[in-house]
């Protein structure tokens, strides 16, 4: 195969060529792989950026649709809540599990109770203070704004490990435990008590509360509660807000306890269906799941006043100019592709041209096309590969500084949105995550060993078409043709 | 013994409205061992049969046939490759290659059984046509035009073909030059059983050929020993 050794003293003897053609490849390399880089980083970052934002489907009442409804007339304070359609039911709540897609789901709605044993907490107004803690309980009274004030704490449930407001660090565990996952199956009566009415009546961790449950149609009976875990509310409401309500609403006076203790009360199947939660949270076992997850949940239940959440907004504000990035490179990579290729053409055409007194000599001493042609190719692919692995290290740079500038020019024309925290509102809160909290959207630019596999033959595979084409057109002449037209 | 034979070949073009015959119908057959010279006028077709006879364009009409076999039969590049070599006016040596390289380069075109070692081989026959090593490994540009009619003629017959073709070898050359080439093509016909068809328009170069032919009205004549030529 001696047509490799031509090409290689072809690339030495020709040096202004083969630079000239080197720089070219880097350029187009540079651009093309600096496209690829940051195609592949939006993907890596939209992953990412689902990954921020949790996995955490989250089922509510739809509050301002019942707002609405209820200021327009179509709702008013006889409305049965219940009936609303698509409120977040237990029973419709059950509709949405049997997923493959779900890890854990935590169940929270809240009731009230009464007791002789615990003074509860008090809210005393400020003049200067701006804000205080205030409870986020409050379940379905709440929602259609008709409070009615029946205990003097009230009770938060769950039904996973650690509670949904423990892991959006709405509350902390200071002290003692969360449930077992034995405790929260069977409905044993244990509490989790804020740490300011624990200091208030010298509760400590293994103590015992008697505390009667005033949830609607429920004998009054008192129950023996475990306290198993001190936790501290961070939740801020204004001063404003905390006068307002009452007081058994208030964070201090929220104890947490397992979803089934309604079975262990003695509630039937038919009346657990029956109760509004607060919210729902389905922890998915994968963020990336979440899309087919929500639409495999597509129309299980008529969302009329319920709402169904999976940050979905927050994802799509921060994806919004990750994809306009990755939309972006991928024209870019296009223009330059084609636009590479098609100099690369012109360039070696016009060698090509320039060397048909060699091909003609070729011929004539009997050199078959193939070598002839494979010869010019090798001199190309040769250079191409030297290109390609300087751009490999240069192409992350560039890649790197591109979607950098662009990212922050997209970022700083993007709104924010905002999280409310309703004080005492069942289950107001259903985004966990913000835009800001997840901060800018970092690009990891680097390139897999796939994307490079790829950039590499599809730039092999361009230099080979742009070489062959030219050089296949001057070979298919007769040698004395070519030698007599540049003899 | 006939290593070439042509029979009834004729090639021509269309030149304005007519047709321009260049051979007519022309026959004869080429024997090993022999210097042939080929003599005519300019546009008498002498380069154009040269080109036949070494397949670097096909016949129009008529055929050619190396030891009993038509070129079409063999392919063309097969004999391009394997049968013939064409020394030109213009040496046409790979102006990136050393004169070495372009002597090995020939050597792995060919399907001919050659020494293993093709550079020392290269080199030897080099030698013998006064290139030296040092001169060897230059690049053909920086050999003046007799060395590199040498080398052309070194890679000629780096092949071992019996059927050596030369158009003009000599026209660029100064005598002394012309003469050490000439001798060099006998030299092939007699010692080395080659057939050596020679094109050019010195009649000091035809002197020196066993037979003298002659492109008549697109026919070849043999005016070998004729007093006038």
């Amino acid at each position: 195969m001696y047509l490799f050794t031509r090409a290689f003293a072809y690339i030495r003897k020709q040096k202004a060529k083969t630079i000239l053609l080197l720089i070219l490849f880097v350029i187009i390399a540079n651009i093309v792989l600096a496209g690829l880089s940051i195609q592949n980083a939006t993907e890596a970052a939209k992953i990412l950026t689902r990954q921020e934002i949790g996995a955490d489907v989250v089922y509510t009442s739809n509050s301002a649709k019942i707002n609405t409804d209820y200021k327009s007339g179509l709702l008013d304070a006889t409305t049965d809540k219940y009936s609303l359609a698509g409120v977040p039911l237990y029973s419709n709540f059950t509709k949405l599990l049997g997923s493959e897609f779900i890890e854990t789901t935590d169940v929270v709605t809240s009731y009230e109770v009464t007791t002789d044993v615990i003074t509860p907490y008090v809210f005393t107004a400020t003049t200067t203070t701006t804000t205080t803690t205030t409870g986020g309980g409050g379940g379905s009274k709440i929602i259609l704004g008709t409070y009615e004030n029946s205990g003097d704490l009230s009770f938060r449930t769950f039904n996973t490990l650690t509670p949904s407001d423990f892991v959006n660090e709405l509350s902390t565990l200071v002290n003692g435990r969360f449930a077992s996952q034995e405790e929260i199956t069977s409905g044993a009566y244990v509490a989790i008590i804020e740490t300011t009415l624990a200091n208030l009546n010298g509760i400590k961790v293994g103590d015992k509360l008697s505390l009667t449950p005033t949830t609607e149609g429920y004998n009054t009976v008192a129950i023996e509660y475990e306290v198993i875990g001190i936790y501290q509310s961070n939740e801020i409401v204004d001063e404003r807000s905390a006068s307002m309500i009452s007081s058994s609403l208030l964070a201090q006076n929220r104890i947490y306890t397992p979803f089934n203790t309604f079975t262990s009360m003695g509630y039937s199947q038919n009346e657990l269906d029956n109760i509004l939660l607060d919210k729902a949270v389905i922890t998915l076992n994968d963020p990336a799941n979440i899309e087919a997850y929500m639409a495999s949940i597509d129309g299980k239940i008529d969302l009329v006043y319920g709402s169904i959440s999976a940050n979905d907004a927050v994802y799509q504000e921060l994806a919004g100019p990750i994809d306009s990035l990755g939309n972006l490179s991928n024209i870019l990579v296009i223009i330059v592709v084609i636009a590479g290729a098609s100099i690369l053409s012109l360039i070696t055409a016009l060698t090509i041209n320039q060397r048909k007194n060699e091909i003609g000599i070729l011929l004539a001493i009997g050199e078959s096309k193939l070598n002839i042609v494979s010869q010019f190719i090798v001199e190309v692919v040769a250079i191409a590969l030297i290109a390609f692995a300087i751009s490999t290290f240069t192409g992350i740079s560039v890649g790197k500084t591109i979607s950098e500038s662009t990212l922050a020019s997209f970022a700083s024309s993007e709104a924010t949105t905002e999280t409310v925290v309703m004080p005492g509102g069942g289950g107001s809160k259903t985004s966990t995550v913000t835009a800001e909290e997840i901060g800018p959207v970092e690009l990891e630019v680097k390139f897999s060993a796939l994307v490079l596999l790829e950039f590499f033959a599809a730039g092999i595979l361009i230099s080979i078409i742009s070489v062959a084409i030219p050089a296949l057109y001057v070979t298919r002449f007769n040698p004395k043709q070519i030698l007599t037209n540049n003899g | 013994m006939s290593i070439l034979q042509l029979k009834n070949v004729s090639y021509g073009y269309i030149d304005g409205n007519r047709k321009r015959t260049i051979l007519n119908d022309l026959s004869y057959n080429f024997e090993k061992g022999k210097f042939y010279t080929i003599l005519g006028p300019s546009g008498s077709g002498k380069t154009t049969l040269l080109s036949l006879m070494g397949a670097l364009e096909k016949t129009q009409e008529g055929s050619i046939e190396f030891e009993g076999k038509r070129l079409e039969e063999i392919g063309y590049t097969k004999y391009r490759r394997n049968n013939q070599a064409i020394v030109f006016q213009q040496f046409n040596l790979i102006p990136y290659l050393t004169a070495l390289q372009n002597v090995v380069n020939v050597m792995h075109i060919t399907d001919n059984e050659l020494p293993k070692n093709k550079e020392k081989t290269a080199l030897n026959l080099l030698n013998s046509f006064g290139i030296v090593e040092s001169k060897a490994k230059r690049g053909v540009s920086q050999l003046s035009g007799g060395e590199q009619q040498r080398v052309a003629i070194a890679r000629a017959l780096a092949t071992n073909v019996s059927l050596i073709l030369a158009d003009e070898p000599t026209g660029n050359l100064d005598t002394a030059t012309q003469k050490e080439i000439v001798s060099i093509f006998r030299k092939l016909a007699t010692e080395f059983e080659c057939c050596v068809i020679v094109v050019t328009h010195s009649d000091d170069v035809a002197r020196t050929s066993d037979i003298q032919l002659k492109l008549v009205e697109g026919k070849l004549v043999d005016i070998t020993g004729s007093p006038k030529q």
